[in-house]
């Protein structure tokens, strides 16, 4: 399924493009065998947990590091020999967020607006507004909040064609969440695209269009998000006062992928496809001292998906 | 002056410099006001040559004689002691800060992604580098040219000149050396540890080979032989010994690029 998308995404204009990129620091695994491909005017969300190879991915295309082994391309260009250019057209937010603190955000500003030419700072004050940033202190004196919002500024400012985001939204509150998440589809309206990574997977739910799960280095999967709301995988976690003994009353529901039962039997973690209405019934048979649903936790539940060989904690298991 | 990375690193520099030239002026001052006093000193020259030839070298004095001449004495004291070092500690803060200490600080990232070369970088920090040594130099040079007169010191115009293009070359030198160490490794540790460790052995093999005779070849290692060994201020140009210094710079800026373009970025 993966291939065919490929395939059907090369016919029209890709914005990002990478062929077994791979990087290793030293013997240390950072990304392996990376084949992703984001097309123009697309969100593309970036998931997986921390230490999965995301912000290396992302310092790839800007060419900070270098492969190990692979290609990437980037508006068409190498991320290599290109990469002048490239940077020329992308604006970007990195994860590791350090910034001149002995500089005001209007100094830093101006500078990044000087080193592309001039361009963008009349803007800046533009979206400083809209984030509700005060340009005028050092930055080493900003929260880490208006840290953030002031990278935000300088990766939009310019109003570039393909936005590179290391964890965007990270330390910003809800409202100015919801500003950032106008920003992103203001971007996508005008054509223009987004590359962004995250760790939670609601936040890429709702601005991206399709999403790209990392995992220990390795692309997973790739799936759009009205494909994944579809599927609406969810984990569920049961707790009796009686422990289940031999019985798994939840194994035959259509819909449950995976089953784990732990603690004794006094815990089943439900991994489910669909309505949770038929594992709700099933359980009532027992006495349910608990139960909780992880709602937040989705891209645990989504990866369980595509996990055919359960942990070893896992005592029964039915998944495909 | 936000508008380059050259800029910057000035922009950067701007309340620690007016430190370090009111700092190094008064040194100039101090040393020079030194001297009609010890001018005026009866039996100097027979006290200091008390001392054994190896302690004198230590403190930069390799010829009594020479010393009790206000060129000769300005020189052993401005540049062939603490003044240098002061200027090439002073080069080397800021060539290390060019790259190594901007990825230190984390700030690498951020200013690598906008449409900046590695290699603009480099020599934007390089040519910020020169400027602000050139004027912590031009700091003796001025109060040279002022006490001049006033103090009788009798230098020649020229060789005041000479003086301070070799010191500032002499301190550019290892500023350019912390700088290629820092854009060959990404490691601010190391880059200070071993520049630190060749000014060192630069200085006490100069200073020691004008004891031990068998330490002279390896004398010939030394850039503050290179520096030294034509007294500027006395004897006025030294071509060769500039003209040496400044291409071990220019090599050690080329090297800086190269390392720098090949690597990661360090986090």
């Amino acid at each position: 399924m993966r291939h065919t998308e490929i395939v059907s995404l090369s016919a029209m204009s890709v914005v990002i493009r990478t062929e077994g990129l791979t990087k290793y620091y030293g013997h240390t695994r950072g990304v392996e065998d990376l084949d992703l491909s984001v097309e123009a005017g697309e969100v593309f969300g970036f998931i997986g947990p921390n230490g999965a190879g995301k912000t290396t991915t992302l310092r790839l295309l800007l060419d900070l590091i270098r492969p190990t082994t692979g290609r990437a391309q980037v508006l068409g260009r190498d991320v290599r020999s290109g990469s002048l250019e490239i940077r020329r057209l992308v604006g970007y937010l990195p994860g590791e967020l350090a910034m001149y603190g002995a500089m005001t955000g209007r100094e830093l500003v101006t500078f990044f607006a000087a080193l592309r030419g001039g361009d963008g700072e009349r803007r800046a004050a533009d979206l400083a507004e809209r984030l509700d940033l005060d340009l005028g202190p050092r930055i080493r004196d900003y929260s880490s909040g208006n840290r953030q919002k002031l990278a935000l500024i300088q990766a939009f400012m310019h109003e570039p064609e393909l936005l590179i985001l290391d964890e965007p939204s990270s330390s910003l509150d809800p409202l100015i969440q919801q500003e950032f998440y106008r920003m992103v589809d203001e971007v996508r309206a005008a054509g223009r695209s987004v590359f962004l990574s995250s760790h939670v997977l609601p936040e890429v739910e709702r601005i991206a269009d399709r999403v790209g799960i990392i995992r220990n280095g390795t692309l997973v999967a790739v799936e759009s998000v009205a494909a994944l709301k579809g599927r609406a995988v969810r984990r569920v976690e049961f707790h009796f006062s009686t422990p289940l003994v031999d019985v798994n009353p939840f194994a035959p529901i259509e819909g449950v992928r995976s089953v784990a039962v732990l603690d004794d039997g006094r815990v089943a973690q439900v991994v489910l496809e669909g309505s949770m209405d038929a594992v709700v019934k099933a359980a009532a048979a027992y006495e349910v001292e608990n139960v909780i649903s992880h709602d937040g936790d989705l891209e645990e539940a989504f990866l369980a998906f595509y996990e055919p060989d359960p942990p070893a904690e896992h005592e029964q298991s039915d998944a495909p | 002056m936000l508008r380059n990375v050259f800029g910057k690193t000035l922009w950067e520099r701007r309340t620690g410099f007016v430190w370090w030239v009111l700092g190094m002026a008064a040194l100039a001052l101090l040393t020079v006001a030194f001297w009609p006093s010890l001018r005026d000193q009866a039996g100097l020259a027979e006290f200091l040559e008390s001392f054994p030839q190896g302690l004198l070298a230590l403190f930069g004095i390799e010829n009594v004689e020479e010393l009790l001449t206000p060129a000769g004495f300005i020189s052993s004291r401005l540049y062939a002691s603490i003044g240098p070092i002061l200027l090439i500690v002073f080069a080397i803060t800021v060539g290390t800060a060019v790259v190594v200490g901007e990825e230190d600080r984390g700030t690498m990232d951020l200013l690598l992604t906008q449409p900046v070369t590695r290699t603009t970088v480099v020599l934007q920090g390089a040519a910020a580098m020169t400027i602000l040594v050139a004027m912590l130099a031009a700091t003796f040079l001025a109060v040279l040219f002022l006490t001049n007169p006033a103090f009788e010191l009798e230098l020649r115009g020229s060789a005041i000149v000479a003086a301070n293009v070799g010191v500032a070359l002499l301190a550019l030198l290892h500023g350019a050396l912390a700088l290629a160490i820092g854009g060959l490794t990404g490691n601010r540790a190391i880059t200070l540890g071993i520049t630190t460790a060749i000014v060192v052995f630069g200085w006490f093999i100069n200073a020691l080979a004008a004891i031990v005779d068998e330490l002279q070849p390896a004398q010939e290692v030394s850039p503050f032989h290179w520096f030294l060994q034509g007294t500027p201020l006395a004897r006025g140009w030294d071509w060769p010994a500039n003209g040496l210094m400044a291409a071990v710079t220019v090599a050690f800026i080329a090297l800086a690029v190269w390392g720098f373009n090949r690597r990661d970025v360090a986090t």
